[in-house]
């Protein structure tokens, strides 16, 4: 709590300290809150009593007005804020958030060909025109230009599952769109985005949608009167906007006011609003939105399916785009194993950057160029696709892996999965007699046992039950063997 | 500096399309007898000068908000009716209502509670000049455990002095005898009930028929095609959404051919008298089969994404959906955690020389089957626990799968399920 108190305190003496000095005391710009403080400050100055500033610090943010402060233009020319002035500025959007620079990024023509390729293949590098989802392009496409010349809203549903090029397709048709807008082909309309996973409740959608049409940050209620007047009362020069909600099924609460919502300005004619929602189920709309939801969610629905491995080869080879860095085998051995897993195209970029990463590492060939070959592929793909636990169970001590062994003997004994710890150490008693070792005490294997439940080879109950204590094997029984019978080989 | 350019021409297409949207119109056919119904019950509510409560139910689509609307904005109810009308969903809370309610009739509550906000509204239901017509639309948002706000509203009406028609709309036929119980024990508080049916047949040709000649393009949708779409529509529920919907979808498929068919033409003409290629506006009427081909497609649902499936079902997640249907025809226990389905799914890997995938990943190939609706995972506190439920019948599966050789050789494999 004392921290609590101290830093707002401080900062509010310090910009105080740092205005008079700059400021003869008239000059200060009177907002009505500053005043209030000014005339604080007077009273305090001699002895100050933190009970005062504690009170002033905002529990709540405090949100700007919509009600334009009359010395805004005035306040742009004096440099030194008060945090209250910043925040306020920023909430109106006057400032915009700007990053530090760096000195200077590194020279292109210095790269080589594997560090070109592994930039190349960064996920976050969207190409331009994206291979393999030229029908659901078209689909997209279609159906935005449809609902921008008709003039009207409407609403569609994009699902698929991860990796499989959604928002990039969204978008994609977006930046077509608006490319023609300024070539004079299309009329001209508005383009928000939202994102569930951006918002830490759903009703936050609402200010987010609003910043995006003014720039003015304000509460959700708020925002949500105000964007309700916007889509409900008809203005003439109304232009379409375009809405895109990605992660849908996030902003799916118990009352779901806020997908009602989102879905239901769409049909006010006055709205001239089109929703495109993505998510990842396809049967999102029938298995958690309400019947009134679903409804108005409409039949226009496109399923985006996982690319198969010729399209993954596809996509690799056309970001590569003619680099000699890949051998074309490995391209096809990490499309293949991506594809039969999942079919993301994500995971398979992350694979052949690791690949790429792995081969730098590696010793030059004969020839002297660097490449990824099928070997390199290989290691990366051991590395992503990975199944540590046989290496986890060989690391354990003795003494543990006889506890994993007891475990599984328990298992195939009573042919049930869950053992209980009493079982499991006449087991381990038994075993350590055919072993010929020590037998660790029923407290030190509990020990034994909650380390394991640590590293989650096992499942295990807190050990304040002890001999009573349930126990599940978290790997298979065949994964113990396999590696227990390969060391002592 | 933007002026309203002339929009381009227009075909009959685009012109349905754009008159087939689900937005609010005008003319509401097949919904007489329910305008009229609502229209009697508030003239005679207004001649008698007495308070009322109606509750308005329906399928989503069934036109009760359109209809209420209508007659919001009808003016013979203007001068003698003061209207307001709020969508329960757009309140911040259940009890917020009172203030949404005091900024509509544009009250000056004394204090900022919910308390003073109520107390301002009932000064002014004792005290009103002009009757007040109060539209709540889904007022089961406002359902809580103790039901103490819809009780209050559906109060006002017995307030003394008080003239107010309060009109409920839901989903749920039985929401006032479920809810609103108690309102049964007095014979004046009960709202009169009003049922909005669900579309029929005839009654969605009529609504695509005006709304079709609004636009002058009823000849882009022969009589055939509209009885087949209603039919199929109102023998499934009956919502006009969804009729509207597929009405708009059959257009624009139909468009998309055409202009594909153009594209052709075009290329034909180019090639045969250089550039004067004209191209007349000879729109064919949409055909039973496009028509056929969207109820399909819409309908069919999950089961019909066979075509699309085949091509791109990752064989991992093939060999669990066969490991699940192995265990749920041999084994009488259909609860199956996580952990025994990855055993069993080892086995079969091991016999087809498969690698298999270890357990953090074959979790994530479960999740990812699950977003095709063909599993639900009841989560656990451990992965290894949770419950995996099939979803689908064995026949979609195995026509999902298409992968006929696969599915028989793992079923007839039940060596795998014995440790």
């Amino acid at each position: 709590t004392r921290l609590a108190e101290g830093t707002p305190r401080r900062s509010i003496q310090l910009s105080n300290i740092v205005e008079q000095r700059i400021f003869n005391d008239n000059e200060i710009i009177s907002t009505p809150k500053r005043s209030r403080s000014k005339l604080a400050d007077e009273v305090v100055d001699e002895d100050y009593t933190p009970k005062k500033s504690n009170q002033k610090t905002p529990t709540r943010p405090r949100r700007s007005s919509t009600t334009k402060q009359p010395s805004a233009t005035k306040l742009k020319e004096q440099a030194p804020l008060t945090p209250s002035q910043k925040l306020k500025k920023i909430r109106s959007g006057e400032l915009s958030p700007s990053m530090e620079q760096r000195e200077q990024p590194v020279d292109e023509s210095r790269k080589s060909q594997l560090q070109l390729a592994r930039e190349q293949l960064h996920v976050s590098v969207v190409p331009k025109s994206l291979p393999c989802r030229e029908k659901e392009f078209d689909n997209i496409y279609s159906f935005l230009e449809g609902k921008i010349q008709d003039q009207c809203g409407g609403c569609m549903y994009v699902s698929g599952v991860p990796g499989t090029g959604k928002t990039a397709t969204v978008t994609g048709v977006i930046r077509t769109l608006q490319r023609l807008v300024e070539k004079d082909e299309l009329p001209a309309f508005d383009f928000l985005e939202i994102n569930g996973m951006r918002l830490t409740e759903p009703r936050q959608a609402y200010v987010q949608i609003y910043k995006q049409l003014t720039g003015k940050t304000v509460s959700w209620e708020h925002a949500h009167t105000l964007l309700e007047k916007r889509f409900t009362t008809p203005a003439p020069r109304r232009v379409t906007t375009v809405l895109l909600v990605d992660e849908l099924d996030i902003l799916c609460n118990r009352r779901q006011d806020v997908v009602y919502n989102l879905l239901d300005w769409p049909t006010k004619s006055a709205a001239r609003l089109v929703v495109v929602t993505i998510a990842n189920t396809m049967d999102l709309p029938e298995r958690l939105l309400m019947g009134k939801v679903t409804s108005r969610l409409g039949l226009t629905r496109l399923t985006f399916q996982p690319y198969t491995h010729k399209q993954l080869q596809e996509i690799v080879t056309a970001r590569l785009a003619g680099s000699e860095a890949f051998k074309g085998e490995a391209v096809q051995l990490v499309a293949r194993k991506v594809a039969a897993v999942s079919g993301d195209a994500r995971r398979a970029l992350d694979i052949c950057r690791r690949a790429t990463e792995v081969a730098d590492t590696a010793d030059a060939q004969p020839g002297g160029i660097k490449c990824v070959t099928m070997l390199h592929v290989q290691q990366a793909l051991a590395e992503m696709i990975a199944s540590a636990k046989v290496q986890a169970i060989k690391n354990c001590s003795r003494l543990e892996q006889i506890f994993l062994q007891a475990v599984a003997a328990e298992v195939t004994r009573t042919g049930v999965e869950e053992t209980t710890f009493m079982g499991v150490y006449t087991q381990i008693e038994t075993i350590a007699a055919f072993m010929g070792v020590a037998l660790p005490a029923p407290g030190r294997a509990l020990h034994l046992c909650s380390k394991l439940g640590a590293e989650r080879l096992i499942i295990s109950e807190h050990s304040r039950h002890d001999l009573y204590q349930k126990i599940l094997l978290n790997v298979s029984a065949d994964d113990i063997h396999y590696a227990l019978r390969v060391e002592s080989n | 500096e933007k002026e309203a350019k002339p929009s381009p021409p227009r075909n009959k297409y685009q012109n349905a399309r754009r008159v087939l949207n689900s937005a609010e119109t005008l003319n509401l056919p097949g919904r007489e007898p329910q305008l009229q119904e609502l229209r009697e019950f508030f003239t005679s509510h207004l001649e008698s000068q007495t308070s009322g409560s109606l509750y308005v139910s329906g399928q989503p689509g069934t036109g009760k908000t359109a209809c209420l609307s209508l007659l919001l904005r009808a003016p013979e109810f203007a001068q003698r009716l003061q209207r307001v009308y709020i969508n329960c969903t757009s309140i911040a809370s259940v009890g917020a209502v009172y203030k949404k309610l005091c900024t509509e009739l544009q009250l000056k509550p004394a204090g900022r509670t919910e308390r003073d906000h109520l107390a301002a509204i009932q000064r002014h239901l004792r005290t009103a000049k002009r009757m007040l017509l109060l539209v709540l639309d889904e007022i089961d948002q406002l359902c809580t455990s103790r039901q103490e706000v819809l009780y209050t509203i559906f109060e006002w009406p017995a307030m003394p002095g008080a003239r107010i028609l309060l009109v409920g709309i839901a989903n749920s036929l039985d929401l006032t005898d479920r809810a609103l119980m108690r309102l049964n024990a007095r014979c004046e508080l009960k709202p009169r009930l009003m049922h909005f049916p669900p579309y029929t047949k005839p009654q969605i040709v009529e609504i695509f028929k005006s709304r079709l000649a609004e636009a002058e393009v009823l000849d882009v949708f022969p009589p055939v095609t509209l009885q087949l779409l209603a039919a199929k529509v109102s023998a499934i529920s009956g919502d006009v959404r969804r009729a509207l919907d597929i009405g708009r979808r059959v257009v624009e498929i139909a468009e998309q051919q055409k202009r594909a068919g153009e594209k052709e033409f075009n290329m034909k003409a180019l090639e045969l008298d250089g550039n004067s290629a004209q191209v007349e506006d000879t729109l064919k009427p949409v055909q039973v089969s496009q028509v056929a081909a969207v109820l399909n497609k819409v309908y069919g649902a999950s089961q019909n994404l066979e075509e699309d499936i085949e091509a791109a079902f990752p064989l991992q997640q093939k060999l669990m959906l066969c490991s699940l249907v192995l265990m749920l025809r041999n084994e009488r226990n259909k609860d199956i955690s996580m952990g025994r389905l990855h055993e069993v799914y080892r086995r079969v890997c091991a016999k087809r020389n498969i690698l298999a995938l270890d357990q953090a990943e074959f979790a994530g190939t479960v999740d990812l089957v699950e977003t095709r609706g063909i599993l639900r995972i009841m989560r656990k506190k451990e992965p290894r626990l949770n419950k995996v439920v099939l979803q689908w019948d064995e026949e979609e599966v195995h026509a999902a799968l298409s992968d006929k050789q696969l599915i028989a050789s793992i079923l007839s494999d039940t060596a795998c399920l014995a440790k």
